[in-house]
This record gives structure tokens, sequence and C-alpha cells, in this order.
């Protein structure tokens, strides 16, 4: 797993890439809460270059997504590949986290 | 590598990142098998997702308790068997993830994904020990590997 923050229009750009197994899962999460902590509320994770993710990364997604709606604040899904976006849409989280298809559509 | 019936049995400590030992081990065979890619995503996902039930959820990432993986592999199926030294749980009493209930919850998606990416997953009357199976079947393959 590789993790790079970028900054566009006040939104703060988490890029996931690779492979996002069980291990990778807590600290990932520590990645997001460092984030949140630091007030930056306004999320967009771009998983384009993602290749795998087991559920408890997708958990992840999950707290962070809930705690930033109870803020006022968001965490967008933008690019998931065919094979990431089968397993989201598995488990239903389709229905609960925002997807877009870009980055560029997360901004808008 | 030939391509033979092929048994083995590893034992990992109740640590997350054991899990990358299995899978480094288990896919170096499979690629001498051949297995397609989407066969291997599914395998991994499965295995990966089984792992951390018994190592988190199983032995509680207990360092005393071990997990065991056992493998057969043939051209054509895997098995696998992947046992925990925890108490054992009811799979039955899972509930579903996708529910509105449970839709927001942190965790509970493991046995679902194992279930929609593998041909067979049954566990133990004692539920510490869960059996996979993905038969290798390119052009009739399930849609989710």
């Amino acid at each position: 797993m590789e993790l790079s923050v970028d900054r566009q229009f006040g939104v703060t750009i988490v890029t996931v890439a690779g492979s996002v197994d069980s291990a990778d899962s807590g600290a990932l999460l520590s990645f997001f809460d460092e984030l949140i902590e630091a007030g930056q509320t306004r999320l967009v994770a771009d998983l384009s270059r993602m290749d795998f993710i087991v559920s408890m990364g997708l958990g992840v997604f999950v707290q962070i997504y809930i705690r930033l709606r109870k803020t006022g604040g968001f965490l967008r899904l933008a690019g998931p590949q065919p094979l990431i976006l089968q397993i989201i849409k598995i488990t239903g989280l389709d229905r609960l986290l925002p997807l877009y298809d870009s980055v560029a559509q997360a901004l808008e | 590598m030939s391509k033979a019936k092929i048994f083995q049995s590893l034992t990992i400590a109740s640590e997350l990142t054991a899990t990358r030992q299995v899978e480094q081990h288990l896919f170096t065979q499979l690629r001498a098998q051949n297995y397609p890619d989407d066969c291997l995503f599914a395998i991994r996902l499965a295995l990966e997702e089984a792992l951390s039930n018994a190592i988190k959820h199983g032995n509680h990432l207990d360092p005393a308790k071990m997990v065991t993986v056992r493998f057969s592999i043939n051209p054509d199926e895997i098995q696998l068997t992947i046992i925990d030294q925890g108490q054992g749980f009811d799979p039955l009493v899972v509930p579903d993830p996708t529910t509105k209930e449970h839709l927001e919850d942190p965790n509970g998606r493991g046995i679902m994904l194992m279930r929609a990416y593998m041909d067979e997953v049954s566990y133990n009357l004692k539920g510490n020990e869960v059996r996979m199976v993905k038969r290798i079947r390119p052009s009739r393959s399930k849609q989710a590997g």
C-alpha cells in the first residue's frame, strides 16, 4: 500500500495505491485519523491505482465516511478499478459510500 | 514445477502481517499451475479474509496461539482449510452486512466476500475451522471470479 496526499480547491485528495491487505488497514485508518485531527475534513480517496482491498480496508472507509458525515465534512471515493468496484458492490457499500468515476468528478 | 497435486500445511503466528507469508508461499505455486488472474484475485481475497478472521476474531491476536493453513492444489481446483485455536463461532448468526441495520458497521463483511468469491465455504461444528474450495473453470467461472 502506498499513500500520498494532494490538495485541490480546498479538498484533500488521498491516493491509496497498490494492495490494501489486513495488515495495512490499521495504517490506513491512522493516516485518515491524522488528516482529520489536522482539520482536513473534505476528503477524496483516489482509488484508481488500487488493485486489491480486503473487508478490513473497506471498513476504514466506512468509519471515516461516518465520522466526517457527522461533523459536516465528507469522504468521496474516486475511480475504483472494476475488481475493486465489484467488492464494493458485493458488500452493498455502493449504497453507502459516495462513488465517483474520477477525482475530477469527485471535486465538482 | 510440474502440474501435480500438492498437499501442504503451514503454521503462522497470530499477527496480521503473517498472512503475507502464506500468500507468498501459496501464490508461487498457483502461478506455476497457471491459475488465471481472476482466480488468483478471488483466492487471495478469500484467504486474506479467512486468515484475518482466524487471527483477529478466533485467536484474538494472542501470540501464544497459532493459525494452521492446509492446502491441496490441483490444476483444476484448490482446497484451503484455515484452523485457529479460538473458541469458535456460529457462522449462521453473523448478520447480513448489506442490510440497512448493518450497512454502517465497520466489520462483518469477510464471510460474505469468502462466499462470493469461492465455490464452497463451510465450517466445522465448533466454528474454528473453515474449508474453502475454488474450482478453475476459466470459461465458466463465477461472475465474482
